[in-house]
């Protein structure tokens, strides 16, 4: 695994959580422009992530660690039930990254709603919902890291 | 019109609070990280998970505003995270007990 780059992954995903933590809090305040700013942030770490996670995946397809008829592992390091780790593997990250898809797209969008909106009309409780949405898809991948990326010896 | 964006509810964490949540997570992080490169055995797991543990419950309970909430709330909470456990502990039951 890329322990470098799953640290690098866990890293942008707290960050994201401190943002929209952060938008929560001014959402709750009097109108300020940095809401949008940092909405519009925690957005783009989540695309920042699945960038990443992306390079991740084609490093792994050409490492012959793709499940199925093309599963061929590098000299030496097929091990028992290595094939079985990836299809989880792929399974896990791949539904967290749908969810981060998901997230992002959100948060992308309420930048755009309340920079468009200078009535101050409602927002806290949008905001507030997307950042409790955004900090369980943390939660999910704060697990994923060290169960995917640290106990797991070889590729 | 609404004009107010005041919700009912406990006021929002303080700036302070979060960016030290924050370097606290980012500091768990390193740590996990460094110590998965030492060998520490049958001790992996268990200092790998209650790291994140400890992750988790920074965000839950600061992040996600669970530390200022009410009863009533939090139990939903707690109930929610003992059944995901539970859930786990019957999905791995087989593997663990081999």
């Amino acid at each position: 695994m890329l322990v470098g780059v799953g640290a690098i992954n866990t890293a942008l995903l707290l960050t994201s959580s401190l943002t929209a933590a952060w938008a929560a809090r001014l959402a709750k305040g009097p109108r300020t422009a940095w809401l949008s700013v940092l909405l519009a942030a925690t957005a783009l770490l989540g695309v920042a992530f699945l960038g990443l996670k992306g390079y991740e995946y084609v490093r792994h397809y050409q490492d012959g660690l793709w499940p199925g008829t093309r599963f061929a592992p590098p000299e030496g390091a097929a091990t028992p039930g290595l094939e079985m780790f990836f299809v989880a593997y792929y399974v896990l990250t791949g539904a967290h990254a749908l969810h981060v898809t998901i997230g992002s797209v959100a948060f992308g969008w309420l930048a755009r709603l309340v920079a468009s909106r200078p009535d101050g009309t409602p927002r806290a409780r949008p905001v507030e919902l997307a950042a409790l949405y955004w900090h369980f898809v943390d939660l999910v991948w704060i697990f994923l890291f060290p169960a995917l990326y640290l106990l797991r010896q070889g590729p | 019109m609404r004009t107010t964006t005041e919700l009912p509810g406990p006021p929002p964490p303080a700036a302070r609070l979060l960016v030290g949540t924050y370097v606290a997570l980012m500091a768990l992080l390193g740590a996990t990280v460094w110590l998965a490169t030492l060998d520490l055995g049958r001790a992996s797991p268990y200092v790998a998970f209650g790291i994140a543990g400890a992750k988790a419950a920074l965000v839950i309970g600061i992040f996600m505003e669970w530390r200022a909430e009410g009863p009533v709330v939090r139990l939903v909470g707690f109930a929610a995270v003992f059944w995901l456990v539970v859930g786990a502990a019957l999905t791995l039951a087989d593997y663990l007990t081999r």
